[in-house]
């Protein structure tokens, strides 16, 4: 039975990260995706969903800030996960580097349009 | 380029690790379809301030039969994605011993198993909420 420890010294750098940060936000996303669904498709129901019903959610600063986690940490791990699969149909460095910046532009994109309508909120 | 992309699909086609490699691909089609989802949960979510006229009716269009059905297999694409990481998560940053068989596939069955089992009584609640019978 091979009992040694394998273990290598590399330098840290963003791919190094990106892994790690696949796996830490993992462990976040699970409760808050699924308390998130479980609220909001099980128990309220997609039928009782209008604009009031946000209106009522938002007003809640804690939900707020909830819904802001959500997006910051499910998008970010999302669109890193999509930079991933797409890395491996290319190992050209340009390809990937435009990737990267696509990516990174649909990501801020996204990210800031969901963002400013939370904290906006539902205007009377 | 198109050479790249060739060799990356036959890759995933030809890689052959049974249910690992079943549950491999499952991650990233689960990953992509939850992130197709998540894109435009927060462009509909985002109408609610900017346009808020529109909000209820996109809401009220997209109460048919086949958005529910979607919406049903998403809760296992997310719930599958969930459980999936959580194992691989847990074995790359705690146990690494662990990918190595037996109990690497103990774990991948016991992933299949136990996301059906947490996507059974969702299946059954979204049914019941779709129908209006709760």
């Amino acid at each position: 039975m091979i009992t040694a420890k394998r273990s290598a010294n590399v330098k840290i750098n963003f791919e190094i990260n990106a892994w790690k940060y696949m796996r830490l936000s993992a462990i976040l996303l699970v409760p808050l995706v699924w308390i998130h669904s479980i609220i909001n498709t099980l128990v309220t129901g997609p039928e009782n969903i209008n604009l009031g019903y946000v209106a009522m959610h938002w007003a809640n600063m804690g939900w707020r800030i909830y819904d802001i986690l959500i997006l910051a940490f499910a998008f970010s791990h999302g669109v890193n996960g999509l930079r991933q699969v797409l890395f491996d149909f290319t190992t050209n460095t340009t390809t990937r580097s435009i990737l990267n910046l696509v990516m990174l532009v649909f990501w801020l994109a996204l990210s800031i349009v969901g963002a400013t309508a939370i904290i906006g909120g539902i205007k009377n | 380029m198109i050479n790249n992309i060739i060799h990356g699909i036959t890759g995933y086609i030809r890689y052959r690790g049974g249910a690992g490699h079943m549950t491999f691909l499952m991650h990233r089609i689960s990953g992509i379809g939850t992130l197709i989802f998540l894109s435009m949960h927060i462009l509909l979510e985002s109408t609610a301030h900017y346009a808020p006229h529109l909000y209820n009716k996109l809401n009220s269009g997209l109460r048919t039969p086949s958005a529910l059905a979607a919406e049903i297999l998403m809760a296992f694409l997310v719930i599958f994605h969930g459980v999936n990481g959580y194992r691989i998560a847990y074995f790359d940053l705690f146990h690494p011993n662990l990918w190595a068989p037996p109990s690497s596939h103990q774990a991948v069955r016991a992933t299949w198993i136990i996301s059906l089992l947490l996507w059974l009584p969702a299946f059954i609640i979204m049914v019941l909420h779709g129908l209006h019978i709760i």
